[in-house]
Formats: C-alpha cells, structure tokens, sequence
C-alpha cells in the first residue's frame, strides 16, 4: 500500500517541480551567455574605461541572481512541503486520505519519502543550476577553482577510499537532515492540529519549541561526547587522524538526524493515529 | 459476536468545551437503509466521522462489523463527505484509478458506465468541474463500491429537487443489498419513501429508533409528521405554526 500511495504523492508533487526542475538549469544556461556576453563586452578596453569598475558590479548581480534563484526554489520546496502535509491530511483531502483503508504510518511516510525526495532532486538541480551559471558565465572561476587545488588543496586532501568513504556520508548526512527538517516541520503541525482554535498559530508554536528542545539536546549530547571522546581526538596532528575524525562526526550527524526522524516520526503518527480531528 | 454492523456504547466527543455527542448508544444490523435524522447540530456528521475514523471518540466503545475504526472497517465503509474531498488538479480517471488502487470492492466498470450516462468526460480536472458535477462524481465514486456500510452525510443538501430525486434513485439502485446505508439529513419528506427504519438523534444522543413501517402502523403518522412533533420548538414570540 505504501507503494501505491507513494505514487500518487509523487504524481501531485512531481507536477509542480517538474517544470521548475527543467526551467531552473535552463535559466541559468541562458542567463550565463548574457553575462558572458556582457563581460566580454565590457573587456573592450575603450568600453571598459568608460565604465570602470563593471566586470565586478557584474559579478555582484551574478551573485546576487544565482542567491535570488536558489533561495526562491529552497522557498517553493519548503512551502510545497508543508501545503502537501496541511492540505493533503489535515484539511479537505484528508477525508479521503484518511479514509483509505492504509495504516496511519503509511499515509506519513509517504510524504516524507516523497518530499524528501523531491527537496534532494531540488537541491541537486540548484546546485547543479549554480554550476553552470558559474562555469559558464566566466573561464574565471575554472582557473581560479584549478589554481586552488594545484597549490593547496591537493595538499591538504588525499583522495583515497577513505575520502570517498566520507563524501558518501557526507551525503547521506545531507539526505538524512533534509528528512529530519521535513518531519520536524509535520511533527510541528499535527501538534498543531490538537489544537481547538487557531492551528496554524500552534504549529508554528510547536516548530519553534521543537527547535528550542532539539537545540538544548544537542548541546548536552555535545557536551557528554566532549567528556566521553579521548583527549587525543582533539589533538588531529596528520591527515589520516582527520579523516577518521570526519568520519567519526559524520556518523554521530547521521546518528542524531535519525534519532530525530523516529521521534518526529512517532509523534506525528501517534497524534494522527490517537487524537485525528478533521472538523 | 452479535452479528451487529454497528455498535456505539457510551460515546462522548467534545469540540473544545461544546459537546457533540453525550453517552450516544446504538445497534445497527446488516441489509437496511436507514435515516439518521435531527436537526442542524445535533451531531450527525460527529458520528458519521467517528464511524470511519476521521474522528476520534474521547470515550466510549465504537465497532463496526466487530471492529474498532481503523484499516479494515475502512475498507468496508464506503464514505460520501458533507463536501468535496478532491484534490483540483486530479482528473476524473485519477480518481477512478485511485479506488481502484485500495479499495477491492470497487466496480470500475460501473464507475465508467455510471460517468458516461451522466455525460461527465473522464479526462477533466476536478478544478474544473462545476459544483453540481463534483457532487456526482463523489456520488459515483462512492455507489461503486459493494460496501458493508455506505455513510452518505447530507447526500441532498444543497440541490434542487429533481437532483434530489436522480441521487436518491441512484443510491438505491446501485447499493449493496447486504450492507447498510446510513442516510444522514434533515430533508425528511424527500427520504422518507427509501428508509426501512429512522434513528433520530438530538443533543449527541439517539432519542428513537424505529422501523418506518411501525411509525406508520402505530402512530398513523408518516417520519416527516412524527419529526416535527419530536423536535419541534416554540417560535420566537410564542404560539404555533
């Protein structure tokens, strides 16, 4: 049944972000020529004196653009997000929804596989968006990325299977929070829902004082780690004393994300299982 | 086991401080189409929600064919809502698709016979049907489906008497025999003729339950006169109607 649901998730989701997921690179595509183009214009040396300083003032609007474009589909997704989980279960759709002969569980995982997937592909095609805004606007930032790694990085970093061990739990990290900030976000709202009045006052209510809980944990977690980890951790003196560190922090991160998953988890699913009010 | 469809004991619901149903208790076999009637507020619509668990009840024992609300009272209860449950970008078939998905009961075949005599076009978005084909295509939805229980909530509120007549004729044309239909409504002269007994519920209680045919016999009145004298309440200023 999970399966079934999930494709019907997927198909109202996909909706949306499908035309975004291809209009995003293509902007970008399109908006790196023009730039390239006005860089190459304003490299004319008569042109240039006459404007001074433009190839940075370019730059700067290039930055800002790109920021604009990423925060305005970061935005979209957490909206989508959180108008899927509220309109979908707790308001008129949830009829049906919960009238499905699935599991209470059934019906909360598969929105937050759905939306966990579709926040990543969001995430991806940004950051893929940026990359080719970046690279293809100026040589510069190729030379400038190629000069780095010649003089420094490549003698900071060794890429050996322990390096590629940990840009995989990197990843897993990034998979892991995207789907803990969105559980967090559904915890907050079926908190909200038991709520008499006023539920979308108390969701965000709930949100923040989840924050402020998880925050607090956090810190005394990091606080016992710091008493219970040898002195030595502490003291990285080589590379490799590094790379088991990172490893180390990556997986108490994809620890803590888990835990937070299960209980948000729970949570949502006991309130809608145990206290569901659709009025 | 008592062989009873529904059983209700002791059911209490708050909304906040207002109380919706007060101690409700109620029986209900098998193979009957049945009225549930009061007046607005009552808490027809509480109990209806409470029966196929989109609410839940603060006290009090609910089971439908032996069981508590949940996955398999679901998938025998075949629930028409007090308004429109659809998501507007989803089309006709979607709709179609997705009974057909979870619930094995129902009859695809129907749906699509039952959509082409109405004239609805099957590839049109929910968004852009009119209020009155939204209405029909719940209505189809629902009647397709060889429920155990059918829980119409106001199935006639809200259209004119011709519609009313379509709807109440396709509800008793297309149920299922074996199962229940619990008809909720204050519109009692229009049902009237289709129930074999009423349950008339005021102030989150059940205050009667008879067999249609028994009202008519030992009361000599029809369930329209019979719900009048039952609820009826002084107009403002005093005097009769």
């Amino acid at each position: 049944m999970l399966g079934k649901l999930m494709k019907y998730d997927l198909k109202s989701m996909s909706r949306a972000f499908i035309p975004m997921w291809i209009l995003a690179p293509v902007i970008s595509l399109l908006l790196s020529f023009s730039i390239r183009g006005m860089i190459e214009w304003t490299e004319n040396p008569v042109l240039r004196r006459l404007l001074g300083a433009g190839n940075s003032i370019l730059m700067i609007i290039m930055g800002l653009l790109f920021a604009a474009a990423i925060i305005g589909l970061l935005v979209m997704t957490i909206m989508f997000v959180v108008q899927r989980f509220w309109n979908g279960l707790l308001k008129e759709e949830g009829y049906l929804m919960f009238t499905l002969p699935v599991k209470v569980w059934e019906l909360v995982v598969s929105k937050a596989l759905t939306a966990t997937l579709v926040s990543c592909i969001s995430i991806v095609v940004g950051i893929f968006s940026g990359m080719i805004l970046g690279v293809l606007s100026t040589n510069d930032i190729i030379h400038a990325f190629a000069y780095l790694w010649k003089n420094f990085l490549s003698d900071l970093i060794e890429v050996g299977p322990v390096f590629w061990i940990n840009v995989l739990l990197f990843i897993f990290v990034l998979i892991l929070g995207t789907a803990s900030s969105i559980y967090h976000v559904y915890a907050a709202m079926a908190l909200g829902h038991l709520f008499a009045v006023h539920k979308v006052v108390g969701s965000c209510v709930s949100y923040v004082g989840i924050s402020i809980i998880v925050s607090v944990v956090k810190n005394i977690m990091s606080t016992i780690t710091y008493y219970i980890l040898p002195d030595e951790f502490f003291r990285i003196n080589s590379y490799d004393m590094l790379e088991a560190a990172s490893s180390l922090s990556l997986l108490y991160m994809m620890l803590f994300s888990s835990m937070e998953i299960i209980i948000f988890h729970v949570i949502t699913e006991r309130i809608l299982s145990k206290k569901l009010n659709l009025e | 086991m008592s062989g009873m469809l529904i059983q209700c004991r002791d059911v209490w619901k708050n909304y906040g401080s207002k109380q919706a149903l007060c101690g409700l208790n109620l029986q209900l076999e098998s193979g009957k189409i049945v009225g549930l009637l009061g007046p607005n507020g009552s808490g027809k619509t509480t109990l209806i929600k409470i029966l196929n668990g989109l609410l839940t009840a603060d006290n009090g024992v609910v089971l439908v064919d032996g069981a508590e609300p949940g996955v398999y009272t679901k998938s025998i209860i075949s629930y028409l809502p007090d308004k429109p449950y659809f998501a507007g970008w989803m089309k006709v078939s979607d709709l179609f698709d997705l009974f057909e998905d979870f619930y094995m009961d129902f009859d695809r075949e129907k749906a699509d016979h039952m959509c082409k005599a109405l004239q609805i076009d099957e590839n049109l978005r929910m968004k852009t049907l009119s209020k009155g084909t939204k209405e029909k295509v719940q209505l189809i939805l629902v009647m397709s489906r060889r429920a155990k229980l059918y829980l119409l909530d106001e199935p006639i509120a809200g259209v004119d008497p011709a519609a009313r007549d379509y709807i109440l004729s396709t509800i008793l044309n297309n149920y299922n025999p074996e199962g229940t239909v619990l008809i909720s409504t204050h519109l009692i002269s229009d049902v009237e003729r289709v129930l074999d007994e009423v349950l008339f519920i005021q102030n989150g209680r059940i205050i009667r339950q008879e067999l249609v045919d028994d009202i008519r016999e030992k009361e000599g009145k029809s369930v329209d006169e019979l719900f009048r004298e039952v609820f009826r309440t002084i107009p403002f200023g005093g005097g009769e109607w």
